[in-house]
């Protein structure tokens, strides 16, 4: 089996009218949703969503332990991804997981400003091949993960696989809403999974524009079987 | 009181208790009389039994043939039957009305069509006796079905239940009474069907409990739905009144109550949440009650919040909606992912107990798995009691819960208590469903009530509106305290605060002491809601002990000014004793009453004691 290597693509500095919208649940979401003008500064974008290999080759480089295991990896056996799946995007992991992976290579996680441009590009494309949902062109409603290079005729305009479904993305921010104070992150890009019920949170081809407001609640909460990453690196 | 049948001058009339009835049937098929043996003057004279319209013709029972007549009695009714024909139209009724020998007669349609066109065809019934109802007397007041009281600027405030689709029989009659609400007659209209479709039954009498108006009960035209056999099409009984809209309310509620079981109600392992005052709903990612450093439930927390509000009696602890569905984990895993597990769920909830609080936890009805049975989710809900020694599940959408989920609960705890968020609507779980919320979700709640708290005052319903904010949090607590109900505090809206002001908790705390004093008055029984008193913008709920020694009256002034009641007499007991025991405005004793001042907007309970 091929192992896919990740591959990074420069995106020249900019500035754009950011503004997103909160997937509407009950609670609302109190934080920026624009919109305001935001800088982007160059970046090393990575095409592909982080993978369990990738993921495998940072513990065996890192030595990187959370410190509450529970649901770390939980696909996993014997400390390892099953085989056939190195190339599915890792999953079951924290945000301070990515992050770990992230610094471990001088990267870190895009901001909401930054994943959204990565994804839709000057244009503001709604998703990141164009303006009309295409189920064809991303990993959605079939309930199981496929490798990051899959779709790519669905690419960003900046070339980046698998923005739209696949597996939700984190983000940068951990956001914190004062008084009675709550920790929540947003996700972004939607997932392969369906769950059944219109209660249930949305999924599907999500916009590049939509986030999604998840609540924090411990590590073992905290871990999705369809939340993976990316990363960025700033450069000059 | 024998019915008497004159087939020569072809007329029937009988008598019961409360009831003289006479029906003509030499041209076309009338009442001639309907009146109330109490108010003993004649009323509702010549009133036709039913037109119809089909086919863009308009028909009289006078445009019928009548075939046959036939009395029949047996031991305890006596009934007449009149057979009638509209050959040229293929359209036959039956029609009955009986005489139960007591308090009440019954008429009942039942209308054939044998397809003139050889496919059903819409046919439309309107009845010009209930269109003319009147009692007798003077200045008739009438109270339809759908909206028997309203405010000064017409807004309904007797609040029904929620149906969608799904039907309920907690309906209330049509009411016309003479202008002391003394004389005068009830109507109600049994409804068999189990959907609001009315459509799809053949019985469409719940079309006459939408009725909401004079004019829509003088004009209406009730689509009925005959096929080619004698289904019941349109019934209703009527009954003499001699104490107008509080008897009416009570006989309604008694002939409701009779088609249920409420033992459940009487377990004394479930009285617990009767005991309750103040309840408390929170969201378990927030700090009202999660410690961020330690993610543990910080149960002395909530205690001291709740102590502002005279303390929490119980607290639903929700940890999944609005996070369920991100993946396939359910709301059961949510119990194990939690920090700590199970177990640390276990250890909050045994210090709740220390402090005397009960839990509830929340069972999300619509995170089922696909391969989840009912079987299986009460398997999951028995476990987590046995995990958690959790006291009662909030059943969240659900308006039913499969029975044997009760019973499998029962296995493992005595007491679990059943809340869903909206009112069972009618059939077996409104027998063990033993509690919901009164939940509304609209700004402008004064001065209503909600009928369900009045026809089944056993069901202790807390009042909760969750988007509620300062101006309207007040009116969520004075539609509490006039309904004499328990309150749900809910703060923290899924991640949005939205607190309570200092002045708003200690009213609660207020409250709660009068509500837990007087618990068993105001959970007595026998309430009444809206009790007339020809007062513009006052308004007064009866509530009264199960012993039948003390009533509360609340009342709640609707207006920018002071209201006073120069006299409220009473003549269901001899007063001992009236004494203000909440609220703003002052009581005192009057003859066998008492007269009453409210201080504007404001709400007051005067507790009446009888010799």
């Amino acid at each position: 089996m091929n192992l896919i290597k990740q591959v990074s693509v420069r995106v020249e500095g900019t500035s754009y009218i950011y503004r997103c919208v909160h997937r509407i649940k009950e609670g609302d979401c109190q934080m920026e949703h624009g919109p305001v003008p935001v800088e982007i500064k160059p970046l090393l974008a990575d095409v592909f969503a982080t993978t369990n290999e990738m993921y495998y080759q940072f513990l065996q480089e890192s030595g990187y332990e959370p410190a509450n295991p529970r649901n770390f990896l939980k696909h996993w056996q014997d400390g390892k991804y099953v085989e056939g799946e190195g190339n599915l995007p890792v999953v079951n992991v924290t945000q301070d997981d990515a992050r770990a992976f992230a610094a471990h290579y001088g990267k870190r996680l895009p901001t909401e400003a930054e994943w959204q441009y990565l994804a839709a590009g000057d244009a503001h494309f709604k998703y990141p091949w164009g303006n009309k949902k295409d189920y064809s062109k991303c990993n959605v409603y079939s309930m199981k993960l496929c490798d990051v290079d899959q779709y790519p005729e669905g690419v960003s305009p900046f070339g980046l696989y698998n923005m739209c479904g696949n597996v939700w993305e984190f983000t940068d921010e951990l956001n914190y809403d004062g008084d009675k104070h709550h920790y929540f992150i947003t996700l972004r890009g939607g997932t392969s999974y369906n769950a059944p019920d219109y209660w249930h949170t949305e999924c599907g081809a999500i916009p590049n524009d939509y986030h999604l407001k998840v609540h924090q609640l411990g590590d073992a909460m905290n871990r999705y079987e369809t939340v993976g990453f990316r990363c960025v690196k700033e450069v000059e | 009181m024998m019915m008497v049948h004159d087939a020569k001058k072809r007329s029937v009339t009988f008598e019961n208790e409360t009831l003289r009835v006479g029906i003509d049937y030499k041209h076309g098929l009338c009442f001639s009389e309907v009146s109330n043996r109490f108010f003993n003057k004649p009323a509702n004279l010549k009133r036709d039994f039913f037109n119809l319209r089909l086919r863009g013709r308009q028909f009289k029972s006078a445009d019928f043939r009548i075939e046959a007549v036939k009395v029949i009695e047996d031991k305890a009714w006596e009934m007449v039957t009149f057979f009638l024909s509209l050959a040229k139209e293929k359209i036959y009724a039956r029609i009955h009305v009986i005489n139960d020998r007591q308090d009440k007669i019954t008429v009942l349609y039942q209308v054939k069509d044998d397809y003139l066109t050889g496919v059903p065809t819409v046919v439309e019934m309107h009845i010009p006796f209930l269109a003319g109802l009147e009692s007798g007397g003077k200045s008739d007041v009438h109270y339809y079905p759908s909206n028997p009281v309203t405010n000064s600027n017409g807004k309904s405030i007797i609040i029904p239940m929620r149906e969608m689709f799904y039907s309920t029989d907690v309906l209330l009659p049509l009411v016309v009474c003479e202008e002391g609400d003394q004389f005068g007659f009830m109507v109600n209209f049994p409804v068999p069907s189990d959907l609001t479709d009315v459509g799809a039954a053949q019985n469409v009498n719940k079309l006459f409990s939408n009725i909401t108006s004079e004019k829509e009960l003088k004009e209406h035209w009730i689509q009925i739905n005959p096929d080619s056999s004698y289904n019941d099409t349109v019934e209703f009984g009527i009954v003499g009144l001699k104490d107008g809209w509080s008897e009416a309310f009570e006989r309604n509620r008694t002939a409701w109550e009779a088609n249920y079981d409420f033992s459940e109600y009487d377990k004394p392992d479930l009285k617990w949440f009767s005991e309750c005052g103040v309840h408390s709903f929170l969201f378990l990612y927030g700090s009202e009650v999660l410690d961020h450093d330690t993610l543990t439930i910080d149960v002395d927390k909530v205690v001291k919040e709740g102590e502002a509000f005279g303390g929490f009696d119980t607290v639903t602890i929700w940890n999944q909606y609005p996070r369920l569905g991100i993946d396939k984990r359910s709301q059961w895993d949510f119990y194990n992912d939690f920090p700590g597990g199970r177990e640390a769920i276990r250890k909050a909830v045994d210090k709740f107990h220390e402090k005397g609080i009960k839990v509830l936890l929340p069972l999300i009805p619509w995170d089922r798995g696909e391969f989840e049975s009912n079987d299986d989710m009460g398997d999951s809900m028995a476990q987590i009691i046995i995990d958690t020694d959790a006291d009662g599940f909030h059943l969240d959408t659900m308006r039913d819960l499969p029975y044997s989920i009760r019973l499998k609960l029962n296995k493992v705890k005595p007491g679990i208590v059943l809340e869903t968020q909206s009112h069972p609507l009618r059939k077996h779980p409104v027998e063990f469903i033993t509690t919901s919320w009164d939940e509304f979700w609209y700004t402008d709640p004064m001065p209503e009530v909600d009928v369900f708290r009045f026809m089944n005052p056993r069901h202790i319903a807390p009042v909760v509106a969750r988007w509620s904010r300062d101006e309207d949090k007040w009116k969520v607590l004075k539609r509490t305290e006039f309904g004499g109900a328990p309150v749900l505090i809910w703060q923290d809206i899924f991640g949005r605060w939205m607190p309570f002001s200092d002045a708003q908790k200690a009213r609660i705390k207020d409250w709660k002491k009068t509500y837990m004093t007087y618990r068993e008055v105001y959970q007595g029984l026998k309430p009444t809601p809206l009790v007339p008193l020809n007062a513009k913008d006052l308004y007064c709920n009866r509530f009264r002990k199960d012993s039948g020694d003390q009533e509360i009256y609340s009342f709640y002034n609707d207006s920018d000014s002071t209201k006073q009641l120069r006299s409220f007499s009473i003549d269901t007991g001899k007063v001992d004793n009236v004494k203000k025991i909440y609220g703003s405005g002052s009581a005192k004793k009057k003859g066998n009453g008492f007269a009453v001042s409210v201080a504007a907007r404001e709400i007051l309970h005067v507790l009446v004691k009888y010799k």
